[in-house]
Parts: C-alpha cells; structure tokens; sequence
C-alpha cells in the first residue's frame, strides 16, 4: 500500500514536471516562431515552401508530430528517471 | 546520439537539401528571353531625304551611287541625314549598307523595295538588292525587309523601312542609302542573307519625300549634324510657300491620328490608374491578411503556453500550404517589384508528390525510431 501511494505520488510529481517542461518548450518555440514570422526569414521560409514540390505544411507536419512525440517519450522517461533516483536517494 | 544516428541523420539532411536544389525551378529566374520586339529596338531619328545630285525629273538607275570606293552614296551618321546640295520633289531609293566605317563587305544582303516619287505619285519600280558591311563585328543579317509608302498630301509622302536584323547595330553606324543596285549585282550570288532566319531587332526609319518636310522620329544615335545642309533645307521651306502649306495640310491631315494617339494615351493612363488602384488594393488585402495572419499567430502563442500540443507546430507552420507567397522585404532587398511569387509546379504535381513524401519521410522516421526502442543498435534505450 505504501509503495503504491509513493509510486502514485512519483508518476504525478513526473506528470507535473512534464507538463511544465512541454509548456515551457512550445511557449519558446511559439515565441521564437511569432518573432520571426513577420521577418525576412518567415519570407524565406515562405518562398521554399512555394517552391518544394509538394505541401511542406502537410510533409513537415508530420515529421513534426513525429518529432514531438519523441521528445515527449524522452522528456517523460527523463523526468521519470530522476524523480525516481531521487526518490531512492532521500 | 550514436555515430550511426548521426550519420543517418547527416545523410538525410544532405539528401533532402540536394532534393531541394535539384527539383527547385530558382536557378531558371536567371534565364530570359530576347524576342524581336523587345531587344535592340533603335529608331533612326531626325530622318529627311535629299538627293546629293539634281533628280529633277527622272532617276538614273545605273548611277554610281552606291560606289563606296569613290565616296558616292548617301550617307548616314548618327542621325539619319543625306546631305544634300539642292532640293527636288522627284527621287529613289534603294539598297541599304550598313557599315562600321571600313569599305570591307561581308556578306550580308538585303532587298528592298525602291520607289520612284514622282509629286504625289510612288511608282514601285521593284526591288532592290544591297549589301551592308560590318568588318570588327559579329555579323548578322538582315532577313526582312519591310516598306511602306502613305501618302501624306500631295506634294508630301512617307515611307517606313522596316529592317529586322540579328545583330546590334553600334553607334556610328553608317548607313548608306544608295539610288542603285550596284551591290545587288553580286548579291544575287549569296545565299546567306535570304537564308537568315533570326530576329533580334527591329529598326524603322521614316523619311518624307516632297518639298521639305522631314520626318523626324526618335533617335538613340549621336547627333552629327550638318549646319549647311540644314540650312540648305530652311532655306527651301522659306522660299517655297507651298512648302510651308503643304506642311500645314501635312499636319491637319494628322490631326485625326493625334485624336487616336490621345485617346489611346487618355485609355492608356485610365488603364494605368485602374492598375495602380488594383495594386494598391491587393497590398492592402495583402497588409490586412498579414495582420490576421500575426493576430492568429499571437492567438495561437497565449493559448499554446497553457497547452500540451505539438511544440513544433508552430514552427513548421511557418510553412505555408499556400501556392503563392509575399515577399515585400526580400523584394526590396533584391530591388525587385515582384513582391508576391508563386510556385511554378502545378497542382498535380503537388497533389501527387505530398502523399508520396510525406508517407516515405514517416515511414523512414517511425523506422528510426523503432530501430531505437528496439535496442538492438548502440543507440537503444539503455544508452539513453
């Protein structure tokens, strides 16, 4: 009963500190993006996408689902690791 | 990451760039296209006609006009001008030479008509053969050669040359004007110039035969002007009060083109202003779909910090679906006024080809990533 509660306080402390870290990402990557949208590198990015061709929105978005899901796998199992050796250590 | 990740990954960026360079159409913005009426267009200006000898009523045709060797042809610097040592209403011409300034021929001949005015009267006495002469240059022929004659009034007509040419005729250019076919003698043995079939240019001269009126048309050649043969031609228009009627029926018999050449410039700046209103209302659309473009954008920005959506979305959103794209900074950058460009591949091609890549580039990811929860290389899990 009692590892079961810690393990259930682990996976939310790691759920938590997931969450806050993909905040943190997509709120620096939006930032980021917003800034450069509306500058000559957004034209630029503009004008090889109008010269791919194909979609680059429908091709990059699936590689970017993809590539986020992966960074979710990693972030979550880094978390998880931590918090768990930190659980042991203390 | 592992060598071998490192190395797939190098590989694919490489692979996708040299995609991108080999099937993207940028490298054609350089090509251009020299058509007929756009390049090499010069027009011979301040053009009038007078016989360096008397033609008072009649035209010898066998006249050694065109002999280059002994000076005796009618001759152009700069401005198309034929010196002239008296007035008459009653000449011809025919067999144009061009020339750099050397007497040296190459070949490269032409025939035009010749017509023989005679007061309001242009009798085609039929055609003539000449030859021009280009020695340092690199040599192209004349393949048309077109002329016109309208009659202006009755003392007064015009006569349009049209020469379409492949090559560029340089400043100082000397043109000859011959009253005869001496030339085209020897032409009727060279094939070459009725064998020509390209065209790079378009030159026009105008003259106006009949007592002193000069046709003058715009010039791109440097002025050589002869002060008494101008003179010789004031002198001509003051002393003959027909002259000066004839130029004042001259211009009333014109007034109806410059009526159309009104309204056609009338036409013109009307279309020019719908143009500019257009423009000016496609960059305002332009502005004001960039500005819901940044609200969104900020939109999507407060809501996104309090989600867990794709991080990357945004960032690959800046790839737009759109089969055209504006460019205003780059354009002003590159000093270009195509400030919108849009894809050269058609809707097929694109339609067909996203499928296709997007599959390959997911099946190649989600390849790599089992690879790697698989374990069995050094890049598995338990090296993460």
């Amino acid at each position: 009963m009692g590892e079961s509660i810690v393990y259930a306080l682990k996976m939310a402390l790691a759920v938590v500190v997931f969450t806050a870290f993909m905040a943190a990402i997509i709120t620096v990557i939006a930032l980021i993006t917003s800034a450069s949208s509306s500058t000559a590198f957004g034209e630029v990015i503009g004008l090889i996408s109008v010269y791919l061709p194909f979609n680059p929105a429908v091709v990059f978005g699936a590689l970017s689902t993809m590539i986020a899901g992966l960074l979710a796998f990693l972030v979550a199992k880094k978390i998880y690791t931590l918090t768990n050796n930190t659980y042991q250590s203390t | 990451m592992s060598t071998k990740v490192s190395r797939f990954l190098t590989l694919g960026f490489v692979f996708s760039i040299a995609l991108v360079l080999v099937f993207s159409p940028i490298t054609r913005a350089a090509e251009f296209i020299i058509d007929g009426n756009s390049a090499f267009v010069i027009m011979f200006g301040d053009a009038y006609f007078c016989t360096d000898v008397s033609l008072p009523n009649s035209v010898n045709m066998n006249s050694n006009k065109c002999d280059s060797q002994n000076n005796k042809y009618w001759r152009h610097t700069g401005n198309m001008r034929i010196e002239s040592n008296g007035s008459t209403t009653n000449w011809a011409f025919g067999g144009i030479v061009l020339s750099s300034g050397s007497s040296s021929l190459s070949p490269g001949y032409i025939t035009i008509p010749i017509y023989f005015i005679n007061g309001s009267q242009a009798l085609n006495l039929g055609n003539a053969t000449g030859f021009m002469a280009t020695p340092n240059q690199s040599a192209g022929y004349f393949h048309t050669v077109d002329s016109k004659y309208e009659q202006l009034n009755e003392n007064s007509a015009r006569i349009i040359v049209t020469l379409y040419h492949d090559w560029t005729i340089p400043a100082n250019t000397l043109i000859y004007l011959c009253s005869n076919s001496q030339n085209g003698t020897n032409a009727t043995n060279n094939p070459y110039a009725l064998n020509a079939v390209w065209s790079r240019g378009v030159d026009r001269f105008g003259v106006i035969v009949g007592n002193g009126i000069h046709y003058g048309v715009s010039s791109s050649s440097s002025s050589d002007f002869d002060d008494t043969a101008i003179l010789n031609q004031l002198y001509s228009l003051n002393s003959s009060a027909s002259s000066i009627n004839s130029a004042i029926s001259s211009l009333g018999s014109n007034s109806a083109d410059m009526l159309d050449a009104i309204n056609d410039l009338q036409q013109t700046t009307l279309d020019a202003n719908q143009d500019a209103n257009d423009r000016y209302q496609d960059e305002k659309d332009t502005i004001n779909d960039s500005k819901d473009e940044a609200q969104n954008s900020a939109d999507s920005m407060d809501t996104s910090g309090f989600s867990l959506g794709n991080p990357f979305s945004s960032w690959f959103g800046m790839f737009t679906n759109n089969n055209c794209v504006d460019i205003p900074k780059l354009a002003s950058w590159i000093h270009s006024n195509e400030t919108r460009v849009c894809t050269p591949w058609s809707s097929d091609v694109r339609s067909n080809l996203t499928p296709i890549i997007s599959v390959i580039a997911v099946m190649v990811g989600f390849g790599l990533l089992v690879h790697w929860l698989k374990g069995d290389s050094d890049v598995g899990l338990e090296n993460t």
